[in-house]
């Protein structure tokens, strides 16, 4: 059975008490209006409702309970109580605040902004107090206070990946709308990416991209493989020097040299093709062979030797000691090189000039921004966004069990 | 190496076939851009069916105008031989001697079309160029429920009747192409010297006293910049006018319905007085490359893409302004309320022909100064330190 | 280049004192095979081998002659005829005859130079190894059968097998349109001089005294582009870096449960195209975008905040946007080697009373530090030359009018892209390319190999 761990003492009895005290702050000033200023006992009463203080007040309420019961009985589930009520209680405060201009009056317009001029100290001191409650609670619990940070900057993270969303499934066009939320939704945005193909063939592009990527993603691992260990691992002549070279020589910035490489590619023959593509993104890839160097530096060379003894060749090495320690740079690599294919909008449009069938997914979408289209098909541009992250994504989740499931383990320490 | 292959090959071919004569395919490429593939392989159909004398293998690219001279300029060899562009790019292509001269029917062509359009395709005294539409220019829509036919008449009304609505103006002052009407509004001009270097002269005194117009609207309440997307979005719920071309014409009457209006840009106070804006007159032009292996063919296909017949039924499936003077004449286009105003704002618009890629960066940079209303510097310097960009090497 | 060095150090003499060495001491079949490549090795029965080697320069001097020639020859002038242009009253049009392609001329001329080196080196190691076959010969070995020599690569020779593809897609893809970059900062290739109806040429140093000091527009701007590249870089570098380490620490806590899912809700944003996420914030952060209103509907400003059209806010917000692109990443990379760490390093810091910051500072740290060395350079680089950030969001605006052709917000990299797109003034950008190029180059190089990632790759095992 799971051993019962102790509460941290000093933070639990902190943390009651900052429970305790949070909602007193109702009895500060919370609206000033006209010179005078409005407590929260009187607000909360007052209709109709001036803010949102009900859902406030009763989280307050509620913690305050979870502090009292806590203080006595040193439970745990009481302090877990006690932490829920205060992140509620965080978050009721957020929305009292954002929703405060809008419930007080609507149609407000100030030369200063609302919360400067018309809200009291009551609001911050609650939020503070919560805040305060919700991470002293987690300390004492011994759970980690990192979960405050992460949620919050989870939101900050997610915020534009929902506005992504809701503009995939806008029913009204247009890339800007003088409103927020979309008015009406619709899965046509997605339908139609697939029935009208006429002017933006987004399936083919799709199936292109997605064949691109899979084999660049391929090559450039393997690319970045040999060339790793090669650095690692091998001694040879001019290593060195070969090595500074290949670190510095894609620092080059210019956009002729995508003209070049598509001259390069006319003169073999491989122009407007999708082998082209995958090998100047395989190109491009390999050369982000360091950070893997670096990773394979970092794998014990006693390993190496053992193996040596017992008569391994270097490429049997390669093979049963370094790869099945890489996963986790093997997968950076890979993830690196899939995505490539379905961001690169620049390239493409250099390589595949005026050949639209062999266009990729970015290219496609890009295209759909230029001024005549843009009024048309921004929700279709979301919606394809979206399409285009969607395996990205699961890849990502499917794979995070190698990432995550960590590195040579035992076997470091030789 | 590939070409070389080819080469021997075509070399072995050539010398094999010396002894047989073979009908001559025309091997041809056109550019368009996507949405005007369907209509241009209906013309193109059409041209063949009106030259069945000769066999024709014409192949479509897809480059829109916008992109012609880029992907030309890539690679000059794998370019269409018959490509549109808008006319703004026409001195880059010759500078890359992208163009041949319009020599075949050269009269016919330009009686057929408008004078500005014929004016826009020359250089040198040449013309490099069919002209295919005359719509690349702007205008005002407004709101009717908004703004009345008197008030839309001066910028001041405008900005007024918007305000009283509370809504807004529209234009995109940080951008050199809308911005420039109000310095050829005050008599600016845009030239070119002896060395094909540009000139400017909108520093001057009127110039100055147009930067003072700019900055008074760029400061106004009622006023708002941002790009097409803005205007689209807000035009009927928080946007009574705005200044754009004819390719926002369907967004705009979706948005405002029965209200829609279209008009020549507006007057606006010079100083003391009030003076027209101008504006800049767009066209697209078809040309023919350069490094096509049978100029004549190609000649010929750029001149039936652009015939009276072909630009009637560019305007009908595409709306899209005629240059050809019959056509445009129509009773059907003259009824199609964003050409008309666009036809009505034509007389105070110059040709950009003149105006060297070097001009759009720091008249976008001025205006971006007055949206930001940053005035620590005076409006007369800020124009001085522009054309001395516009004018650099 | 760096081939050339691979080969003479190993024989530990120079390039030509090998081969002279190789003449005295070869034979009839070895001192034949300075002419008849593969010729030594075909008499020692290496028929394989040598016949690789006769093919090669069959068919280099078939490619030299028959392609190179056309081009290399005209490599001094970049051709001297540009298209000409003829009346012909016959066919009523101006006739055209292609002349030289100055832009082609160069590319394929250095192409075909870089072809040239490989030969030579080729060429050289079919000398040795027909010098090393009359040796075993001499010695009464025998000489290395086909197999053999594919074995070796397998094994002592293992790092030609595995660089030698790699090194080939660098030349093709990398290193030769560096070159021809380069060069075109010697020409004076631009809208004036543009193929294929006009021909450029080479002028020397102008384009460098020209934007280095003697024009004002262009100096000016220069050194200001500069110096906001070189702010941006460092700060976009470092609070990525820390920001993603932190991060990536926070997911890996022993006690954080979900770690999947925290670190899922982080990389949405790098599945979402850079171009994408980019254009949303650039709606969003617009004067008129929805977050300026939501604040003022929260009542938090009473008028649009200039995110992005006041140069100053216009900075912020593209480091703070930057952070938004690139902390996923940089906690992917640092989570992966975070776990790495060898787990007793903490254990026995722990015993002995270690907090929590000073095991992050003694031992943390000091391993990342060593191990991400190249990303952060790479990084640093990548951002000197983040493209996509400023282009989408600002298109380095907002643009002044002393500067020219660009704005407060431009890094040299979306200068020199608008200078080549919008202009076309290819050498100038090329110049400022160089310029790039040699700081990030010099800088990379300086750091890594003072770095211990370099210094201690053997040690730290």
């Amino acid at each position: 059975m799971k051993q019962k761990r102790a509460l941290r003492q000093p933070h639990a009895m902190l943390a009651c008490v900052l429970g305790l005290l949070a909602p007193l702050a109702l009895l500060l000033p919370w609206i000033r209006q006209g010179g005078g200023s409005l407590g929260g006992l009187g607000l909360l009463t007052a209709s109709p409702q001036v803010l949102a203080l009900r859902p406030l007040a009763f989280f307050g309420a509620l913690g305050f309970l979870f502090s009292l019961y806590a203080l006595f009985s040193k439970n745990r589930n009481a302090m877990r109580g006690l932490a829920a009520a205060a992140a509620a209680g965080v978050l009721a405060a957020v929305y009292a605040l954002l929703t405060a201009k809008a419930t007080a009056d609507a149609s407000l317009t100030l030369a200063e902004p609302f919360f400067v001029s018309h809200l009291g100290p009551g609001l911050w001191a609650f939020g503070l107090l919560a805040l305060a409650t919700l991470v002293l609670s987690l300390m004492a619990l011994r759970q980690p206070v990192a979960y405050v940070v992460l949620s919050s900057m989870a939101a900050v993270w997610l915020v534009p990946v929902a506005w992504l969303l809701l503009t995939a499934f806008r029913q009204e066009p247009g890339a800007y709308t003088p409103y927020v939320l979309p008015r009406g939704y619709t899965l046509m945005n997605f339908s139609r990416l697939f029935t009208e193909t006429q002017q933006f063939n987004f399936p083919r592009w799709y199936m292109n991209t997605l064949i691109v990527a899979v084999i660049t993603c391929l090559v450039t691992t393997t690319l970045v493989l040999m060339i790793s260990y090669a650095f690692s691992r091998l001694r040879f002549p001019s290593r060195k020097t070969y090595m500074n070279v290949g670190l510095i020589i894609s620092m080059f910035p210019g956009f002729m040299s995508m003209i070049a490489i598509y001259h390069i590619l006319k003169a073999v023959g491989l122009d407007q093709s999708l082998v082209s593509l995958i090998l100047v993104y395989s190109g491009g890839g390999a050369l982000g062979y360091f950070i893997a160097k670096g990773f394979f530096d970092t794998i014990p060379r006693s390993l190496d030797e053992a193996a040596t003894i017992d008569g391994a060749s270097k490429n049997l090495i390669f093979w049963k000691i370094i790869l099945p320690s890489s996963k986790p740079i093997v997968v950076y690599t890979a993830i690196t090189a899939f995505i490539a294919p379905w961001v690169d909008f620049i390239f493409v449009s250099v390589i595949m000039k005026d050949n639209y069938q062999n266009y990729t997914v970015a290219l496609g979408l890009f295209r759909m921004l230029e001024r005549e289209h843009i009024y048309e098909y921004f929700t279709r541009f979301c919606a394809g966004a979206v399409l285009v992250a969607l395996p990205i994504t699961l890849l990502f989740i499917k794979i995070q069990k190698f990432y995550v499931e960590g590195v040579t383990g035992g076997a470091v320490k030789g | 190496m590939k070409k070389f292959f080819v080469t021997l090959l075509a070399l072995a071919l050539a010398l094999s076939l010396t002894a047989v004569a073979v009908a001559e395919t025309v091997t041809l490429k056109v550019w368009g851009s996507q949405e005007d593939q369907a209509m241009l392989q209906e013309m193109v159909e059409a041209f063949k069916a009106a030259n069945p004398d000769k066999t024709y293998d014409i192949t479509f690219g897809v480059v829109g105008e916008p992109d012609a001279k880029t992907r030309y300029l890539e690679d000059p060899a794998a370019a269409a031989d018959v490509f549109a562009f808008p006319n703004d790019q026409l001195y880059d292509l010759l500078a890359a001697d992208a163009l041949y001269e319009v020599t075949r029917n050269k009269d016919a062509i330009v009686a057929a079309n408008s004078a500005g359009a014929i004016e826009a395709a020359s250089a040198h005294g040449q013309l490099y160029a069919y002209p295919m539409t005359a719509d690349n220019g702007y205008f005002l829509y407004y709101d009717k429920s908004v703004i009345s036919e008197e008030q839309v008449q001066t910028l001041d009304g405008i900005l007024a009747a918007a305000q009283a609505a509370g809504k807004k103006f529209f234009m995109d002052l940080s951008n050199g192409w809308y911005i420039a009407s109000f310095f050829l509004g005050a008599g600016g001009k845009l030239g070119l010297d002896e060395n094909g270097a540009q000139t400017a002269d909108f520093n001057n005194e009127r110039g100055v006293l147009a930067g003072e117009a700019i900055k008074a609207l760029a400061a106004h309440e009622a006023f708002l910049t941002g790009d097409d997307a803005i205007l689209t979005g807000g035009m009927g719920d928080t946007i009574a006018a705005g200044v754009s071309g004819t390719w926002n014409a369907d967004a705009i009457k979706e948005k405002l319905g029965e209200n829609y209006a279209a008009t020549k840009l507006p007057t606006f106070t010079l100083g003391d007085e009030q003076a027209q804006m101008g504006s800049f007159a767009g066209f697209k032009l078809v040309g023919v490359n350069t490094m096509t292996a049978f100029p004549e063919d190609a000649m010929a296909v750029a001149e039936w893409l652009t015939n009276e017949e072909n630009q009637v039924k560019r305007f009908e499936l595409r709306a899209m302004g005629p240059s050809n003077v019959n056509a445009a004449a129509s009773e059907a286009v003259q009824a199609n309320i964003a050409l008309a105003a666009l036809a009505a704002q034509s007389q105070f618009a110059v040709s950009q022909k003149d105006v060297l890629g070097g001009y759009w960066t720091p008249a976008e940079a001025f205006g971006a100064t007055m949206e930001a209303k940053d005035y620590t510097k005076d409006v007369k310097t800020l124009l001085d330190e522009m054309v001395a960009a516009i004018t650099a090497k | 280049m760096s081939g050339a060095n691979t080969v003479s150090a190993r024989s530990g003499k120079g390039f030509f004192s090998e081969l002279a060495a190789i003449f005295r001491g070869g034979d009839a079949a070895t001192r034949l095979t300075f002419l008849v490549m593969g010729l030594g090795s075909l008499v020692r029965r290496q028929f394989v081998k040598g016949g690789l080697f006769l093919l090669s320069q069959v068919l280099f001097i078939w490619y030299f002659f028959g392609f190179a020639w056309q081009y290399l020859s005209k490599f001094t002038t970049l051709g001297t005829e540009g298209m000409r242009r003829e009346w012909s009253e016959a066919r009523q049009i101006f006739v055209r005859t292609p002349g030289d392609n100055s832009m082609l001329i160069l590319l394929f001329s250095v192409f075909s130079l870089m072809l040239l080196l490989g030969f030579v080196f080729l060429w050289r190691a079919s000398l040795r190894a027909a010098y090393r076959a009359q040796l075993d010969a001499r010695a009464g070995r025998k000489p290395a059968t086909f197999q053999e020599d594919l074995r070796r690569l397998l094994n002592e020779r293992f790092h030609l097998s595995l660089l030698s593809l790699p090194t080939l897609m660098a030349f093709a893809f990398t290193i030769l349109p560096t070159i021809f970059m380069i060069l075109i900062a010697f020409t004076n290739f631009d809208a004036n001089h543009q193929p294929p109806g006009n021909l450029f040429t080479w002028v020397g140093l102008t384009n460098f005294t020209d934007v280095f000091w003697k024009d004002p527009l262009k100096a000016g701007t220069f050194g200001r582009v500069l110096g906001w590249t070189m702010i941006w870089a460092v700060i976009a570098t470092f609070t990525n870096y820390l920001f993603g380490m932190v991060l990536a620490i926070m997911i890996n806590q022993k006690k954080v449960r979900l770690k999947s899912m925290w670190r899922t809700i982080f990389v949405i944003t790098i599945a979402i195209p850079q171009f994408v996420s980019l254009m949303l914030m650039s709606q969003l952060l617009h004067d008129q975008g929805a977050l300026n209103m939501l604040l003022k509907q929260w009542g938090f400003v009473s008028s649009s905040v200039p995110f992005l059209t006041d140069a100053t806010a216009a900075r912020i917000t593209i480091l703070v946007v930057n952070l938004w692109v690139g902390i996923p990443y940089s906690m992917l990379i640092t989570s992966g080697i975070l776990m790495n760490i060898p787990k007793d390093l903490y254990e026995s810091a722990s015993i002995d009373g270690a907090s929590p910051v000073r095991m992050f500072f003694s031992i943390t740290l000091p391993y990342m530090m060593f191990v991400t060395t190249p990303y952060l350079i790479t990084a640093f680089v990548g951002n000197i030359n983040n493209f996509n950030v400023i282009y989408l969001l600002t298109r380095g605006g907002p643009l002044v009018t002393d500067y020219y052709q660009a704005g407060k917000t431009d890094l040299l990299v979306t200068w020199l892209y608008k200078l080549t797109v919008d202009r076309q003034n290819y050498s100038l950008a090329s110049t400022i390319g160089i310029f790039v190029f040699v700081v990030s180059a010099g800088l990379s190089l300086l750091v890594y190999n003072m770095s211990g990632s370099a210094r201690k790759e053997e040690e730290f095992q």
